[in-house]
């Protein structure tokens, strides 16, 4: 997906780094960033943009998607890589 | 001359943690087991931390003895001094006395090691070999770097590609202090290359980096993983912040009337905050605020009205700041520290109303860092702007209300490998925005009919 907004530029405070829009964009592969709207909204109509740009399932995903607790979803990463091992 | 700075001798360092744990009035729930949804048990985590450390992240104990080892590396830079910025105060003109605890002053420039060092010595008494973690633009892990290279044990980071590339001086910090550190995503593991495979110039996020350090942790033998933030255990260890804190402001015969930290994972907020919430339980009265990012401008520009709590509209409505949730979804604006990778102690304080949280936009936080800067000399961290920004309205406040005020504050790390954002704001990259009035019309007209509280 491109936007006018890609080279855009903000301080991600997970990162804690200067990084672009186009990065935000696609930080979850498939899907933005889960902060994505509230790093952006003040500068644009991201949501606009984001239901604009996103197919039905990616929005659907994009809104239903709830932070995990940190210990459950590390509990998580820990069976899928002992799937993998 | 007016003193600046209060020190605690060496002999005068806290012995013995804080876990506020033993003290909560109301109990957090526990975390589910995302397969059975059953309570996680000690044994489901032990394939990336030692069972000396699950025993602390389940422990209710109030008090737990920091180790000579531990205490021995802490006196590297601890007690850090407190400081009355008395430059600030001339500069706001305000009626507060602000102290602030100078958390910059350790090896790696930052609060981290205050963590990294008891992870490091507990992985060395359990047995573990090697220490695997993720880090973003890299404070997490050089802290941990530091800390495994003082107890003998190899650590290898894996770092956020974007970051990797864009922050190299972090980067150099660990190599320098002998940790490994790789750009995430690597080939050296099955998520990593599952990664490369369809994204070949991928950048790297923290999730996948947090998953290859974990799968490397599960698949090599004597590997453990550490965390920086979030997790029980590392706000226990920040916890000698606020104890030192405590002894440094009795010295001075103040007791504060604010105290404060920024919040990203909740790590250094705690660490001052949480042996001051142990005084709140007991009826003492301190305000405790958490700063954290934002870009939405609500509090400043929304009302304070009813809207829904959560994204689906599944909640009940709830009063808050807000521009309604057609314009910013309800939890991006209202939720602040209860949502999105904050410390579960954290979220249920504020929740339980003991820690007031507050969103600040980048611009107004980096004209806050500039000020403090101009005016105390030292370069804060961009995350450390957050609190200074919040330090800045609460003297306003003062100021109006007529009151003097005693504000205390962790000045979480300086700003001097950070330079490229400070640069990015003086050369106006960062933009301003201020959302016109007819906007903020249109917005709140999803809320029109909702009752006001």
């Amino acid at each position: 997906m491109e936007t006018p907004y890609d080279s855009k530029l903000t301080r991600c405070p997970k990162l804690g780094d200067e990084i672009t829009f186009s990065y935000c964009l696609r930080e979850a592969g498939d899907l933005p960033c889960a902060r994505i709207i509230r790093c952006w909204q003040a500068a644009f109509d991201v949501t606009a943009l984001l239901k604009e740009h996103l197919s039905d399932r990616q929005w659907e995903s994009f809104i239903s998607t709830s932070p995990e607790n940190k210990i459950s979803s590390l509990i998580d990463l820990i069976e899928r890589a002992q799937e993998r091992k | 001359m007016e003193q600046i700075k209060t020190f605690l001798d060496e002999s005068e360092i806290p012995r013995q943690w804080y876990n506020v744990m033993a003290d909560l009035p109301t109990p957090m729930k526990p975390p589910l087991h995302p397969g059975t949804g059953q309570p996680i048990k000690p044994e489901d985590m032990a394939a990336i931390f030692p069972m000396n450390i699950i025993e602390q992240e389940a422990s209710t104990q109030r008090w737990i003895d920091i180790p000579e080892e531990v205490l021995q590396k802490y006196l590297l830079w601890r007690p850090s001094p407190l400081y009355r910025a008395r430059n600030f105060e001339k500069l706001l003109g305000c009626p507060v006395k602000i102290y602030y605890k100078n958390e910059g002053v350790s090896p790696a420039g930052s609060h981290k090691p205050n963590a990294a060092i008891p992870m490091a010595y507990y992985n060395k008494v359990a047995g573990t070999k090697r220490i695997t973690t993720e880090t973003g633009a890299g404070q997490w892990g050089s802290a941990l770097s530091m800390a495994c290279q003082m107890f003998g044990l190899p650590c290898r980071v894996y770092m956020v590609r974007i970051s990797y590339d864009q922050k190299p001086y972090r980067r150099m910090m660990m190599n320098t202090w002998g940790a490994e550190c790789l750009a995430s995503p690597t080939n050296l593991t099955q998520v990593g290359r599952n990664v490369l495979a369809e994204h070949p110039d991928s950048p790297g996020s923290l999730g996948i980096a947090i998953s290859e350090a974990i799968e490397d942790a599960v698949t090599t033998p004597n590997t453990k993983y550490a965390l920086g933030s979030v997790l029980n255990h590392v706000l226990l260890y920040q916890s000698i912040i606020g104890l030192e804190a405590k002894k440094q402001m009795d010295k001075l015969g103040i007791y504060p009337d604010i105290v404060m930290g920024c919040c990203g994972g909740g790590s250094n907020f705690a660490g001052l905050a949480l042996p001051y919430v142990a005084d709140l339980f007991t009826g003492k009265k301190v305000k405790i605020v958490g700063a954290e990012p934002t870009s939405c401008p609500t509090m400043t520009k929304g009302p304070f009205a009813y809207d829904f709590g959560d994204l689906a509209k599944s909640t009940p409505l709830l009063p808050m700041y807000t521009l309604g949730h057609d314009y910013i979804p309800a939890p991006i604006h209202a939720g602040g520290l209860r949502y999105h990778g904050m410390a579960p102690i954290i979220s249920h304080l504020v929740r339980e109303s003991f820690i007031e949280p507050r969103a600040y936009d980048q611009m107004k936080t980096f004209e806050a860092g500039i000020k403090w800067a101009r005016s105390e000399g030292f370069i804060p961290a961009p995350e450390t702007n957050h609190v200074i920004a919040a330090v800045v309205d609460e003297a306003m406040r003062a100021k109006e209300e007529g009151k003097e005020k005693v504000i205390l504050f962790n000045w979480s790390g300086h700003g001097l490998v950070d330079l490229s954002a400070y640069d990015a704001y003086l050369s106006g990259k960062l933009q301003a925005y201020e959302l016109p009035d007819e906007e903020i019309e249109k917005a709140l007209l999803a809320i029109k009919d909702f009752p006001k509280p």
